[in-house]
């Protein structure tokens, strides 16, 4: 959560953003055009919330097979 | 500013923070590009799904390449495109990526770590390594 929360409220902003200066668009027969805030579709806050979970499962994963490799935050 | 723009912008500061902010110093260590590297391939796939069926669609005057086409896919390679994707997708994600486990890292050398720590027991998988050579 602590990891997550402060990168998912940095890049929905970065989303609105673009989304209001016209960066990118959707096609609203693919999304669930349910706004979540400032016209950020809940489809990019979810993004940005399993996004940033799977960074942290990956990384996680490589450490557990490659336990030689430093993440730099082990317990000594 | 352009996606372009915000894109490189985004990845400096994400390299600021983990180098001379938190001092994670992800950028130098190995394990990082291993896990940045698996998490490249699969943004390829998953990002070619979204841009190549038009999902997301973009401006040409905010990217490199040209704007989205309304009625076709967009190139797969070429026009600033990668696996249909604008080449800023990659700076967009690798910022996120770097900024994510910036914090994960900054967050567990504070103590905050799960218990027991993730994966195999530590030890018991350096002994099965040993053997294993």
């Amino acid at each position: 959560m602590l990891a997550v929360l402060p990168v998912t409220i940095t890049y929905v902003l970065w989303d609105a953003y673009a989304i209001a200066r016209g960066h990118w668009t959707f096609d609203s027969r693919f999304i669930t055009n349910i706004d979540v805030v400032l016209n950020v579709p809940l489809d990019e806050v979810a993004f940005f919330v399993v996004i940033p979970i799977c960074a942290i499962l990956t990384l996680e994963g490589v450490r557990s097979v490659r336990p030689d490799l430093h993440v730099g935050d082990e317990p000594e | 500013m352009t996606y372009t723009q915000l894109a490189i912008s985004g990845v400096l500061i994400a390299a600021l923070l983990d180098l001379f902010v938190f001092r994670t110093g992800l950028l130098k260590r190995r394990i990082f590009w291993f896990s940045y590297g698996i998490i490249f391939f699969f943004q390829l796939i998953s990002n070619g799904v979204l841009t190549g069926l038009g999902i997301v669609q973009y401006d040409g005057a905010a990217i490199i390449g040209s704007t989205s086409p309304t009625d076709s896919a967009p190139p797969f390679i070429g026009d600033g495109r990668l696996c249909f994707a604008p080449v800023e997708d990659l700076l967009f994600g690798f910022s996120l990526v770097l900024l994510t486990l910036t914090l994960w890292v900054t967050w567990g050398r504070r103590g905050i770590q799960r218990n027991p720590v993730s994966g195999p027991p530590r030890d018991e998988m350096k002994k099965l390594l040993r053997l294993s050579r």
